[in-house]
């Protein structure tokens, strides 16, 4: 709650702040978003209230707000949290995506996980749109054997000399495989979690 | 010389965060506290100067966790006050946590004064 300002520009400070925290809590569970602001308006008051009275309004708000921090690095490992909660507690994969993505900007450890899960996922990706191109590129997307060696998984421009061995199981094999890995990819996320190498 | 203190500035921002979690459970084993109060008395009495803002994620966290717990009180005329307790789980992490601080500074002293000698 918003203190009875006297300075309007304070006031401004004020709104421009939460504002910016709202923004940033906008991907998180909104009961938890609600309780971490008004922990933060909360503490800003305490803390401005703290202050020597005599000095204008927007010195002692910008004081409090400097020690409060930015919002962006504070908040920022508690969305990541939160996406990847949810993401790997419902098999979301947005959540996953977007968690991943804010992870990437946390230090070392979180980057290195981040990028490993986040690797793992664009291939699963991959194979999924592998799946979905085999009916409108037949002859040109899937396991394909040159002579009797193996010449490559994917989608082959030039497919001279090489010959398709799995045909119409492509898109299948392809979706089971990709459902399978993103389910075993999830769950050693989550078990990465509840260790706690993986949370904020 | 800027260089070296540029390294201990980040080493110190680093055993300042990685001690935050450890400080607040201390100050939440002698009383229940609310934020501003715990922030003031952490900063005041264990000099470590991280921004305000990262405790909140940290109860939220040690919420989850179930080693902290919150009540609302009624404020100084103001909005209702959020207190945050150690639970009887928390107890139990804190004499833990306790108990590895102290082997861990023990050898960590006997190294230094190895150092020095």
């Amino acid at each position: 709650m918003m203190p009875a300002f006297e300075d309007p520009q304070a006031a401004r400070m004020w709104q421009a702040y939460f504002a910016d925290v709202a923004r940033r809590l906008k991907a998180v569970d909104p009961e938890q978003a609600r309780e971490l602001q008004a922990d933060l308006e909360a503490h800003l008051a305490d803390s401005l209230a703290s202050l020597d009275p005599t000095l204008p309004e927007c010195i002692r708000l910008d004081d409090a707000i400097r020690r409060l921090g930015r919002p962006i690095d504070y908040l920022r490992p508690v969305v990541a949290d939160d996406l990847l909660a949810r993401g790997t507690d419902g098999f979301r994969p947005i959540a996953l995506a977007r968690g991943l993505y804010q992870s990437l900007w946390l230090g070392t450890r979180w980057a290195f996980f981040g990028l490993i899960f986040g690797l793992g996922y664009l291939a699963l990706a991959c194979l999924a749109v592998l799946a979905l191109l085999k009916p409108l590129w037949p002859s040109h997307v899937g396991m394909f054997e040159k002579g009797s060696t193996f010449a490559g998984l994917g989608a082959l421009s030039d497919i001279g000399g090489t010959r398709e061995l799995l045909g119409w199981w492509f898109e299948p094999l392809a979706l089971c495989l990709t459902a399978a890995l993103y389910v075993l990819l999830t769950a050693a996320l989550r078990g990465l979690r509840k260790q706690g190498r993986f949370r904020a | 010389m800027d260089r070296i203190e540029g390294l201990i500035g980040k080493w110190e921002v680093q055993v300042r965060k990685g001690l935050l979690e450890f400080v607040i459970l201390l100050a939440l084993h002698e009383r229940e506290q609310y934020g501003f109060e715990l922030m003031s008395g952490v900063a005041r009495r264990a000099s470590l100067d991280v921004p305000e803002g990262t405790l909140y994620p940290l109860l939220l966290r040690l919420s989850k966790d179930a080693l902290v717990s919150s009540r609302f009180e009624p404020g100084d005329g103001g909005a209702p006050r959020k207190y945050y307790a150690l639970t009887p789980e928390g107890r139990t992490a804190l004499r833990a946590m306790i108990a590895s601080w102290t082997r861990l500074n023990h050898a960590v002293s006997h190294m230094i004064a190895g150092a020095y000698r």
